[in-house]
């Protein structure tokens, strides 16, 4: 078991980056309804936004998101286009319905849903547990994007933050365990 | 002592004269961005004379009609009755308020309806209670049980729960506290359901 540990930590540092998360798929419902909660929201409308604090955690379908802090971004005529979760973003999903779509954590310190593209994109210190099927795993990188429609995942190596470039203009390395 | 029937209905005529202006004013202004700015539509010389002219007299279905001051809305406003409770209060039941689009198109129409209001002239304040609604033609609705406004900071407060929905979405909150010259709204306790964007109505 070991050895296969280590066959496959070689292998993940081998892997080219960005790469699909091997057969990691969240469980998602880019249709469903949208449902947040906090203790407190400030809504400003003269500037499209709405920041949520106080055990913010959002829902839809049968994915969560829970942060420190959230900010609601809308258009100006009111349409939400995408919500920032900043500090301690924790992304949970439920067993899907195939084989493969065992229960899935991502830790992060941000994440972006864009709500148009149906998008998630987490960063900065991505953690992915993954439980279900029989079988268990960790993933580990500096972001991770969910297609939202599909639950298809992919763990990027780089950081992937606004307005900054990789070092050396060359992407990071994923990490990947299996047990 | 009742009054005889000549100085019962001079103040019946005075009332229906300044009755409509005071609560039209004191309402209009509550309702998000009808005219927060109230000070410089009632100013202190009017005030006084409202205050001091209503003499203790109820009116009941009232119906007022007119044009806002400030943008040319035009309005209509019913009630059951009319109150004045004390030197500076008037109660109002079941108001129904409906207000016209401006007709440059820079402000919408809207309704209000709620089971009580009891504006105080003086302070420039006024409470809703019970059932209120407020409708605005872009979809846009607002529900609580008791609604308070400043009407000359133009602030609300709602500390019974209130409900708003919009084309968007629903959101449910214990209380808010709403600065309408600023447009920053703050929700105690709250929960957003936004609707999925295929159903978000235009």
């Amino acid at each position: 078991m070991t050895r296969l540990a280590i066959l496959w930590l070689l292998l993940g540092a081998l892997i080219p980056v960005p790469s699909p998360a091997q057969g990691v798929r969240f469980a998602t419902d880019a249709s469903a309804p949208l449902s947040a909660k906090a203790d407190k929201i400030i809504w400003q409308q003269a500037i499209g936004r709405a920041d949520f604090s106080g055990a913010a955690h959002i829902t839809q379908g049968p994915l969560s998101i829970q942060a420190d802090t959230m900010q609601l971004l809308m258009s100006p005529s009111g349409v939400a286009q995408s919500l920032v979760s900043q500090g301690q973003v924790v992304v949970l999903s439920s067993p899907g319905p195939g084989p493969q779509d065992g229960v899935h954590r991502a830790d992060a310190d941000r994440a972006h849903y864009d709500l148009i593209a149906n998008t998630l994109l987490l960063s900065g210190n991505v953690q992915v547990r993954q439980n279900g099927a029989g079988k268990a795993g960790k993933m580990s990188g500096a972001s991770l994007q969910i297609d939202m429609q599909t639950g298809l995942a992919r763990i990027l190596g780089a950081p992937v933050l606004s307005g900054e470039t990789p070092k050396n203009g060359k992407p990071g390395r994923a990490r990947i365990e299996l047990e | 002592m009742a009054d005889n029937p000549e100085t019962h209905s001079r103040r019946v005529a005075r009332l229906r004269k300044l009755l409509p202006a005071l609560a039209l004013v004191a309402c209009l202004a509550l309702v998000f961005g009808a005219a927060p700015d109230i000070g410089q539509i009632l100013g202190s010389k009017r005030s006084d004379q409202l205050r001091n002219a209503l003499g203790g007299l109820a009116i009941s279905d009232p119906v007022f009609e007119g044009n806002l001051s400030d943008d040319g809305r035009t309005y209509r406003m019913t009630a059951k009755s009319g109150t004045r409770n004390s030197d500076a209060r008037i109660e109002l039941k079941t108001l129904s308020l409906n207000v016209s689009p401006a007709p440059n198109g820079t402000r919408q129409s809207f309704t209000l309806n709620a089971d009580r209001a009891e504006l105080d002239v003086g302070k420039q304040t006024a409470q809703f209670q019970g059932n209120i609604e407020i409708d605005d033609s872009l979809g846009a609705s607002l529900s609580a049980q008791s609604l308070t406004a400043d009407l000359a900071q133009g602030v609300l407060y709602a500390p019974q729960g209130i409900t708003m929905q919009t084309p968007s979405g629903t959101l449910e909150a214990r209380t808010l506290r709403a600065d309408t010259k600023s447009q920053i709204y703050v929700f105690e306790k709250a929960q957003l359901r936004l609707a999925p964007q295929g159903e978000a109505k235009p």
